[in-house]
């Protein structure tokens, strides 16, 4: 299953569904990565992580361990 | 007036400001202390009779 | 409920997602009338203020900045409760319109709340700069509210905000919010609103109905209670609730294979990307300002090097530049020259008592004056970082940094803690709030006060300056300890059982850059500074007046009375009583002691305990011969109070955030034992590095570097086997 983790920076992907329980998938969902919505990968920290995305028009930063909650095509 | 009346009055002046002074810093510290209620405690059923000590409500 | 509110002035609740300009728009709507509590932030004291429109008044309350409303952060439930249970009169949702999808997400639920409210659209000005178009009718249309476009910075449109939100509270009619989810979520919702119609507020049934479905466990157990106090104590009729409700959230969660929050969440931004495609016109993307600044701040390789300088400047600014001549020249020359020496020549020229004239000259004055000295300083301090804070840079330093605090147990977001705790530990640590996951903010909690705070300052330069004669490397190295301490401690605490949590994900806005507005930086330096000022002139200038009394009586050949040797006073017994503790240490001697024990009060004290002691009026010896004029044991002096346990106002918010008691105790066990090991290791192997000879100190210095090595470099077990092994090191000499 291919996750935003996966990725390169630059591509574009739309979200699947997002993974884990509770407060991890409705922490992520919250922020609008929701099932159906677009994601582009913008860069990454200096230090290879966190990553940074554009979704819905706003810049969120994601640490990889949680990009790879979020399964994408 | 001689001046052992005059700092007579000099001192009982100046323990005077300073007691007072003394009396507003405690009781500046004292009323900050009765805080407001914090909004954690907003809703709860013995808000206002609490302390932070005896509260069960607002730390689960 | 309307006629009454005439007379009361309205409640009106501020809510807005954070970064959408909601502090703006507080501090427009009520001016110079907001109050906080005393202490930024000790507890979450609603910030409130006075809004006047039309000669009618309204109580402003300034809600934390939230996303979402469900219950996984402190700020949602806080400002969830307040909503439901102090029944506000009214909500103004400030709506960030650069931003308009992800922020209307948080009004969709407060307009399922039932609430009266108006949407505040905020930066419509940037909207438009950009060439885009809102059409703010049809969003009030959309969402069934009033919507007013405003600009919180320039002030625009907040008249006409505040006589709609009064109009909308005077009405008292909830918004008409007709969204559907898709018919097979309403038809479960309907099911369940059967259910629980009888146990939750009518107002809020829809509210309520959605948080049932979600399986919300805050809400369960609020009905659980009952929302008055006589239906409490049917606690079978809740389980019998329960359990109709389960399977009709377990059937729909199958019928669309997704779990009941995903659905809800994902619905309701379904919604809001219909309401958007009908009433926003987005002109071509391009690269922002804000992204082209980011393409430099947060480059792959410039953004490290940018960082370091940037904290280095501030640095550099507050605590070298204003900080050494400023500072200086408010103790020696304006609290010394100018205040205390024309008035004692007033005060021995009109005749005053000789003790009366010690008691205010050199007691008070002289005590309240060596913290009140630092205020310049810190001004600047705060300044700065209020600046960095009001642009967006901070959150892009949590993004830079958190790969590498995470190595140490800590998250990107702990760095802003440990940065205003080299201000001041108490809004330090409150701002550890906003890391999410449990184990990385109790590793900032226990961590933060490790870094020297300002109140700390005086101590460090009265021992680089007076004992070491200025030496270049004594201030930087105070920093260099406490950074080296948040490190070493994260190291070896991380791998206790203890840190082991449950998981929340790093979710971390980048907000768009904005010029800083004076007035926020103004009134965020200024909440800051009042309540140090606060803090000098009520614990401090008590405590002053206490170790002068101590410091000036005592018992000389049975009698009670003014002493005239500092060694006769109360203060010396209390000192001695425990003065061989620090002994290993290298300042086992009274006045050393006092002043580490009435630090813990106020960590400026020790330096006017310092003062005190060693004036020359009272006959006693100067500062160098404290340390039995060696240089090692001031320093680690010096080490030893920069890193124990910080002030009883530090302790009391630590205690409240970690909100346990067996963490609470943890966290002062390893904050002591760790400044223990430190001054230990620092003195002994210093003397003996210098030529001492090899003694028990040593042999206990060498043990309990051992000991720390080996808790540091264990592999991290698969089982936490918990707190002991390391710390008994410390502990034993």
């Amino acid at each position: 299953m291919k996750t935003l983790k996966d990725i390169p920076v630059g591509g574009s992907a739309r979200v699947l569904r997002v993974r884990g329980e509770g407060a991890l998938q409705r922490r992520i969902m919250d922020m609008g990565i929701t099932k159906g919505c677009l994601l582009q990968v913008r860069k990454t920290a200096p230090l290879g992580d966190p990553i940074v995305i554009l979704v819905r028009g706003y810049q969120l930063s994601l640490r990889k361990a949680d990009a790879a909650l979020i399964e994408v095509q | 007036m001689s001046h052992a009346t005059s700092s007579l009055l000099l001192n009982v002046g100046l323990i005077l400001v300073v007691l007072l002074v003394a009396g507003l810093a405690l009781g500046a510290l004292i009323k900050q202390r009765r805080r407001k209620k914090p909004l954690s405690c907003i809703g709860c059923p013995q808000s206002g009779s609490c302390s932070q000590r005896t509260c069960t409500q607002g730390k689960k | 409920m309307t006629t009454a509110t005439r007379t009361a002035p309205l409640k009106v609740a501020l809510v807005g997602n954070p970064n959408s300009g909601k502090t703006t728009l507080f501090n427009a709507l009520t001016g110079s009338t907001q109050h906080v509590g005393n202490w930024p932030g000790v507890t979450v004291d609603a910030k409130e203020g006075r809004a006047r429109c039309g000669g009618r008044e309204a109580r402003v309350v300034d809600l934390p900045g939230v996303y979402s409303l469900a219950p996984y952060t402190s700020e949602e439930v806080v400002t969830r409760d307040f909503l439901i249970l102090e029944e506000p009169d009214v909500i103004i949702n400030i709506v960030d319109a650069t931003n308009i999808e992800r922020n209307l997400y948080l009004s969709t639920q407060l307009l399922d709340m039932g609430i009266p409210q108006v949407i505040a659209l905020n930066m419509m000005d940037l909207v438009r700069k950009h060439g885009d178009e809102v059409d703010v009718r049809g969003l009030s249309e959309a969402l069934g509210v009033p919507v007013v476009e405003i600009s919180a910075l320039r002030g625009q449109g907040i008249a006409q905000l505040l006589e709609q939100a009064f109009a909308a509270a005077d009405e008292g009619i909830p918004p008409f919010f007709n969204r559907k989810f898709s018919y097979r979520v309403e038809d479960a919702l309907a099911r369940i609103a059967k259910i629980v119609y009888p146990v939750v507020p009518p107002e809020h049934l829809r509210w309520y109905t959605i948080k049932f479905f979600e399986r919300d466990e805050r809400i369960r157990a609020r009905a659980a209670q009952g929302h008055t106090q006589h239906e409490r104590e049917d606690f079978s009729r809740h389980q019998e609730l329960l359990g109709d409700i389960e399977p009709i959230i377990a059937g729909c969660e199958a019928q669309l294979d997704d779990t009941a929050p995903s659905i809800i969440t994902g619905e309701s931004y379904d919604f809001i990307e219909r309401v958007v495609a009908r009433t926003v016109r987005r002109s071509v993307e391009e690269r922002s300002a804000s992204e082209r600044i980011d393409a430099v701040v947060t480059h792959r390789l410039l953004g490290l090097p940018l960082f370091v300088l940037l904290i280095f400047t501030i640095y550099y600014l507050s605590v070298t530049v204003v900080g050494g001549v400023v500072t200086n020249f408010m103790d020696k020359t304006f609290i010394g020259h100018w205040i205390q020496a024309p008035l004692s020549a007033v005060l021995v020229r009109g005749g005053a008592a000789l003790w009366l004239r010690s008691l205010i000259v050199d007691g008070i004055i002289g005590g309240v004056g060596a913290v009140v000295s630092f205020i310049p300083q810190m001004v600047v301090l705060f300044m700065l970082l209020a600046l960095l804070e009001d642009c967006g840079y901070m959150s892009r330093i949590a993004f830079l940094l958190d790969r590498a605090l995470r190595r140490f147990g800590l998250s990107g977001r702990s760095f802003i803690p440990l940065l205003i705790s080299t201000g001041c530990g108490v809004p330090g640590i409150m701002s550890a709030r906003t890391i999410e996951q449990e184990s990385e903010r109790r590793m900032t909690i226990i961590t933060a006060t490790f870094m020297p705070c300002s109140a700390k300052l005086p101590l460090i330069a009265l021992i680089a300056g007076v004992v070491f004669g200025g030496l270049w490397w004594v201030a930087p190295s105070a920093y260099f300890l406490g950074i080296a301490s948040v490190v070493f401690s994260g190291l070896i605490l991380k791998k206790l059982g203890r840190f082991k949590s449950k998981v929340s994900p790093f979710v971390l806005e980048l907000p768009s850059y904005h010029v800083p507005t004076a007035r926020n930086v103004t009134r965020s330096v200024w909440e800051r500074i009042s309540a140090f000022v606060k803090k000098a002139f009520t614990i401090i200038l008590l405590l002053s007046i206490l170790l002068w009394f101590l410091s000036r009586f005592g018992f000389v050949g049975g009698r009670f009375g003014m002493v005239t040797s500092l060694d006769h006073s109360l203060v010396a017994g209390i000192g001695n009583l425990f003065a061989w503790v620090f002994a290993p240490l290298g300042f086992g001697n009274w006045r050393a002691s006092i002043a580490t024990l009435l630090g813990l009060t106020a960590k400026e004290q020790i330096v006017s305990v310092i003062g005190i002691l060693t004036s020359k009026s009272a006959g006693a010896p100067p500062l160098t011969m404290l340390f039995g004029g060696q240089r090692i044991a001031a320093y680690a002096f010096m080490a030893f109070n920069l890193l124990c346990i910080p002030c009883v106002v530090a302790v009391s918010t630590m205690i409240s955030e970690m909100k346990s008691r067996s963490w609470a105790l943890f966290t002062l066990t390893w904050q002591l034992g760790w400044a223990y090991a430190v001054a230990l290791m620092i003195y002994q192997l210093g003397m003996w590095a210098s030529g001492a000879v090899f003694g028990p100190g040593t042999a206990a210095a060498l043990l309990v570097l051992a000991a720390l090595l080996f808790a540091l470099l264990r592999p991290k077990p698969a089982r936490g086997d918990g707190p002991g092994c390391h710390k008994e090191g410390s502990e034993e000499s």
